[in-house]
């Protein structure tokens, strides 16, 4: 395998499919690795760790055809290092030899045969709007767990909804429910994706190679998922199991509902966040008639209290919650103005945009005696 | 002078170090919530056919029954005894009721057993007077506020203070049962003359062995002992046992009372007699380690957020992987996942030696004994099995980081172990054909080491 490219393609197609490699030890020491496929001017590279599997794409000079795995972090480590200008990649036995201008570096590589044989994924079955869904994937996947002990909940779910696909996550203390209504057609399915891999996806967003896409490729197979945008594949294994009944979760009603400005609201939760030093302390929100008191009381470090003006219909009411999970929510909120949507001091509250309804951000509060 | 001495107030006497001892601590508690028993022979711990005994109340005593003696014998030689299995959960109550009392009178306190603290009281004496008025308080308050009786010893160092609390205790023969001092103080000026009369055997460090050797040479008591040049004692038992038995028979230990710290971590672990490459045998120990974490977290009230799995290979290479989870976890079932989570990314090919699991970043669980205000983050009632182990609509009293439904089962299996004993429930993976076990018996008798039950 023989190929010449620029440095900045070279970089890219190898820095994203690398972020697919295990970091953990791997199985198989080729899954340490990323595949470079070199056929005719097209240069193809795959990253995976068998749940999640990045494939990029990228024209380069191709000189002789040809497979090679190497470490893609060390790869891309180097060619980012690079003088600016074209790269030389060659295969040679066991090595990978990889030149610019006076630098050259050669490389162990791993046997390509223990590189897992990946299958081509199915053409997308449906196409979803790339900058809706990007919002969407922003909105929604923060609110998924990172807890592993809690395998469903790592997954945002991705469901027909209506005309739709309607987007959920959540990790038990907070959820986060979007819909893209009259797009996608998922053809009645739902299905559990892993948030890594739509966090991944989600990454892509501010890259060249996208910002052209309109449209997000989705293939759902029966165990896995495709999305394709642009020039890159990102593909994942889908969770098992039956997604917790979340509608049962939303309240039926709100009483009480505090209608603010979301920046000087997420500006005044950030300062007074500022006294937080663990994750367990909360902030209280005391909501009158005119405005709202947001107080966080640390124990060893001090307090902090902050004034925001606001519209409030409902009874007077004080509610605490994780100040990083409401700062989450108010900023997923879309628009100049935020709702805050309370039951009473226990149940679950709502942040969602003054307008639109399409996103809703479920939030439980913490107790406080 | 006097009047100068009594501005300052009271001031240490020398005999700082004070040892407070439960009588018969488990038998007393039984008899104390069963006051039928009163009077009567009660023997405390495990009543299976290779059970010893944890306790004894002095009515047993005259029959020669004693701790640690196989429970068999003790029932031939007192037939009309009752026989209770432990109920540890009460008994750590009560030893927390006991462990406020010291802690009011002293920071430093370094709690032994359920049953015995040292206290150094050093910096007590102006709020509470010398060390003897400072004993007889914790005596009266144990006896007013716990209804419980105790023995309370002190001296100018832990071990005399110990043999001192020893001194205290009522005494059983067959004759009858003699009411014990309650309180002895052995001030700095006494210690030679308090010890002397001891056997050596009372001397810690001093077994079966070393009282024969010294025996052999014409000592049997601690004044003897004292009359001993120190390198004949070397030369008898060695550089290490013997030097520092020659200074404990001059009253001299250099411990210091180390107040108790929070745990760090709670781990158990297990070397192999041989090493281990089969993965569903490893998973099989990984279940008897994460259960006995377990078993330990919620008998200490602590959980923790970090499981921790150590795994050596053969060529003694020792790795350790973690997971830290969003909620502390305390339930085997929850610790269970993430350590064959953990398993699964370990290649058992070379051979496993040794396999153990921890669990750290800990905190307490449940309610604050202290009434302190407590926050807590409520969850959604979310169902479905894979979403879980965590709470199911909110928590419930006294353990709101946990709760759910796998709590309930492991609340559920802490009372049954506390009442039929460790062994009574298993985990299945660990249950083996003719059920010999693949756990001894538990070790019931509080010591040093309680609340760390042995792992098999």
């Amino acid at each position: 395998m023989k190929f010449r490219c620029e440095r900045d393609s070279l970089v890219e197609v190898v820095t994203t499919a690398g972020r697919a490699v295990s970091t953990r030890s791997a199985t198989s020491m080729a899954l340490g690795g990323v595949r470079l496929t070199c056929h005719g001017n097209t240069l193809s590279v795959v990253g995976t760790d068998l749940d999640l599997t990045i494939h990029a794409v990228t024209e380069a000079i191709g000189l002789e055809d040809g497979v090679c795995v190497a470490p893609g972090r060390l790869v891309s480590d180097i060619v980012r290092a690079l003088e600016p200008g074209a790269v030389t990649v060659e295969s040679t036995g066991e090595n990978v030899e990889i030149s610019a201008a006076r630098s050259h570096f050669s490389l162990r590589t791993f046997p390509s045969e223990e590189f897992p044989s990946l299958p081509d994924p199915e053409p997308p079955s449906t196409t979803l709007p790339t900058a809706a869904l990007f919002d969407a994937l922003r909105q929604v996947v923060r609110a998924a767990s990172s807890d592993d002990a809690r395998p469903l909940l790592t997954g945002v779910l991705v469901a027909s909804e209506g005309d739709g696909v309607r987007l959920v996550a959540t990790d038990s203390y907070r959820l986060a429910l979007r819909d893209l209504a009259g797009t996608g057609d998922l053809a009645g399915q739902q299905i559990l994706v892993p948030a890594r891999a739509l966090a991944e996806l989600q990454r892509l967003a501010p890259s060249d190679r996208v910002e052209g896409e309109s449209t997000v490729g989705v293939s759902v197979g029966t165990h896995d998922v495709t999305f394709t945008v642009g020039a890159v594949r990102v593909s994942s294994r889908l969770l098992d199991g039956t997604y917790p009944d979340y509608r049962q979760l939303i309240p039926p009603s709100y009483p009480n509902r505090l209608h603010l400005g979301k920046d000087s609201l997420l500006d005044a939760l950030r300062r007074v966040r500022l006294l937080v030093r663990d994750n367990t302390t909360p902030v209280r929100l005391s909501m009158r008639q005119g405005g709202v008191d947001l107080t966080v009381v640390s124990q060893e470090v001090g307090d902090a209290s902050e004034t925001v003006d606001a519209d409030f219909d409902g009874e007077e009411l004080t509610i605490a919650f994780n100040p990083t999970y409401l700062i989450d929510g108010v900023e997923a909120v879309a628009g100049d103005e935020v709702v805050l949507e309370t039951v009473d001091a226990t149940k679950p509250a709502t942040v969602r945009a003054a307008e639109i309804e399409d996103f809703h951000y479920l939030l439980m509060p913490v107790r406080v005696s | 002078m006097a009047e100068l001495t009594a501005t300052v107030g009271p001031t240490s006497s020398g005999a700082d170090v004070v040892h407070v001892d439960m009588d018969a601590f488990f038998a007393s508690v039984e008899v104390l919530d069963r006051p039928e028993l009163v009077g009567r022979p009660v023997i405390v711990g495990g009543t299976g056919s290779r059970g010893v005994v944890a306790a004894c109340t002095y009515e047993a005593r005259r029959y020669g029954v004693h701790s640690a003696m196989p429970m068999s014998l003790a029932r031939r030689a007192c037939p009309g005894a009752v026989v209770l299995p432990g109920r540890f959960d009460r008994y750590r109550e009560i030893s927390d009721r006991l462990h406020r009392i010291l802690l009011d009178v002293t920071p430093i306190v370094e709690r032994i057993a359920l049953d015995e603290a040292f206290l150094d009281v050093s910096g007590a004496h102006r709020l509470f007077g010398d060390t003897t008025a400072i004993a007889h308080l914790l005596h009266d308050r144990v006896a007013g506020e716990l209804h419980l009786p105790c023995s309370v010893g002190a001296g100018p160092v832990k071990f005399i203070a110990k043999l001192a609390s020893e001194a205290a205790k009522p005494s059983a023969t067959p004759a009858g049962i003699t009411a014990g001092a309650g309180v002895v103080v052995v001030g700095p000026a006494e210690v030679n003359e308090f010890l002397e009369p001891h056997p050596v055997g009372a001397l810690w460090g001093v077994g079966p062995v070393a009282a024969r050797r010294l025996a052999s040479i014409g000592v049997a008591t601690v004044g003897d002992l004292a009359g001993v040049p120190e390198r004949t004692i070397v030369r008898l038992l060695g550089a290490r046992a013997g030097g520092q038995l020659a200074r404990l028979a001059r009253g001299l230990d250099d411990r210091p009372v180390v107040p108790d710290r929070p745990h760090k971590s709670v781990g158990k672990e297990r070397t192999f007699p041989v090493d281990e490459v089969d993965p569903g045998r490893l998973h099989q120990h990984l279940v008897g380690l994460v259960d006995g974490v377990a078993d330990h977290l919620r008998s200490a009230h602590l959980a923790g957020r970090t499981v921790v799995l150590k795994v050596r290979t053969a060529d003694f290479t020792t790795s350790t992987r973690s997971h830290t989870s969003a909620q502390p976890v305390d339930t085997a079932a929850a610790i269970l996942t993430v350590a064959s989570g953990l398993l699964e990314s370990v290649d058992a090919s070379p051979g496993i030696r040794l396999l153990g699991v921890s669990v750290t970043g800990i905190t307490p669980a449940g309610a604050d004994p202290d009434g302190v205000s407590e926050v807590s983050q409520l969850a959604f009632a979310l169902e479905g099995p894979g979403a879980g182990p965590g709470d199911e609509g909110g928590p419930g009293p006294g353990r709101p980081a946990v709760a759910g439904a796998w709590s309930q089962v492991a609340e559920a299996v802490d009372a049954v172990r506390s009442r039929y004993g460790r062994t009574s429930l298993r985990p299945a993976a660990l249950v083996s054909d003719g059920d010999g076990g693949s756990r001894p018996d538990v070790q019931v008798r509080p010591d040093p080491n309680a609340g760390r039950p042995t792992v098999p």
